[in-house]
């Protein structure tokens, strides 16, 4: 059967060390191409994804497109292209790193005061001792709560309620999709 | 020689200062008569606001090479549109480049665009109000740092730095591409692990539409 549609892209954003190639690993139904590469800087882990992440799901006819950008901000040429066309942007910060949370914020106003995109930002790392809320990062944000919340981006269930969430908000414009 | 040094010394006449093969490429005329200038002109067009003339004396000071010349002259052959103090625009000048400094990691991208929020009708003082006056109509209607610079002649930074001001003060906020309508989504389910009793899944009204068909599925998916 052929797509009612071109495939729809999902882009995950965020920053460095927020879980944006664990979530399309969690999610994608096909083998994710990656491009990491060790890591130059100290980033708390060993190997950073250098240009994108890109996995896939098909629901019944229609494929969706998920595209990870790079975290580092020496990467941020490649945001306008991977965001160029996007249907929506799941943009991940860690809820323990609130040292990233300007970097996080300068990145996000950049995208959503450009792209007419709809976005989510999911809050991970809940689990860790000392950790932001969705609510909290919500404030910091200044969006509407509505459009935060908290997720482990190692688990299918949670990454597919953030998109979910963007579908809802494509859903709710006035123009059929 | 900085610059600061040179308006120091010239500062106490009365003539013309021209400055050529900067860094920025531009050509600067000062006129100033008796530590007081007169006119500025920036690549021989005449700076008539003061927030930009400012924020051009800073943008002098900051360079870090060039040449110069003063040319002795009588007051009667010098433009005379301002009458500002040279010390004291030079006082502030170097007062603004710290306060770049203090603040760049802090500044929003020069392509984000900002928007006035609505019903704020801002309280503002010195610098800030007078780059509000040249600034407003651009941020009502929604506008970038890197597009009122380019429209007031105000150097990127130092709308940066006002940006950032005019965000604290919640006079500003980042305008969002998309809207959409906060009532419509208010009946999200909840996170899974945080809602008792799961959110039964609702026939969409249009099964045939796309959205809503993968909505469904994801549902389906995160509810089971």
């Amino acid at each position: 059967m052929k797509p009612s549609l071109p495939p729809l892209k999902i882009v995950i954003a965020g920053p460095v060390g927020a879980g944006k190639s664990t979530f399309i690993r969690s999610v994608s139904e096909t083998p994710v191409v990656s491009t990491e590469e060790l890591a130059t800087e100290k980033i708390r882990k060993q190997t950073t994804t250098v240009a994108l992440d890109f996995g896939t799901i098909a629901f019944d006819d229609q494929p969706i497109h998920l595209f990870g950008t790079p975290g580092q901000d020496r990467f941020e040429f490649m945001w306008e292209i991977l965001c160029e066309g996007a249907t929506g942007i799941v943009f991940l910060v860690a809820g323990d790193r609130p040292d990233h949370f300007r970097t996080a914020r300068n990145i996000l106003e950049y995208i959503t005061s450009r792209f007419p995109v709809p976005f989510v930002i999911g809050v991970t790392r809940q689990d860790a001792p000392r950790t932001w809320t969705a609510g909290e990062v919500a404030d910091y944000f200044q969006i509407d709560p509505i459009l935060a919340l908290g997720l482990d981006a190692r688990v299918e269930k949670d990454c597919q309620r953030a998109l979910y969430h963007i579908f809802a908000l494509l859903q709710q414009k006035d123009e059929p999709v | 020689m900085p610059l600061a040094d040179v308006f120091a010394m010239v500062g106490r006449y009365t003539g013309r200062v021209t400055i050529w093969n900067t860094p920025t490429e531009h050509y600067y005329e000062l006129h100033i008569n008796e530590g007081a200038l007169t006119a500025l002109l920036v690549n021989q067009e005449s700076i008539q606001d003061v927030f930009p003339l400012r924020d051009r004396i800073t943008e002098l000071i900051n360079l870090t090479s060039g040449e110069f010349e003063f040319q002795n002259l009588h007051g009667d052959l010098l433009l005379t549109q301002h009458d500002l103090s040279l010390d004291t625009l030079l006082l502030s000048g170097l007062a603004a480049l710290d306060e770049v400094a203090a603040h760049r990691s802090q500044f929003p991208s020069p392509q984000t665009v900002f928007r006035t929020r609505s019903g704020k009708d801002p309280w503002l003082t010195g610098d800030l109000h007078d780059f509000w006056l040249c600034s407003s109509h651009l941020l009502s209607q929604g506008a970038s740092a890197e597009i009122i610079a380019a429209q007031t002649s105000v150097s990127t930074d130092q709308v940066l730095l006002c940006l950032y001001k005019l965000r604290t003060a919640g006079v500003i906020a980042p305008f969002r591409a998309f809207q959409y309508d906060p009532a419509s989504v208010s009946r999200w389910p909840e996170r899974v692990m945080d809602s008792p009793e799961p959110v039964k899944a609702e026939k969409p009204a249009n099964a045939g539409g796309i959205i809503q068909r993968i909505m469904l599925r994801l549902r389906r998916g995160f509810m089971s």
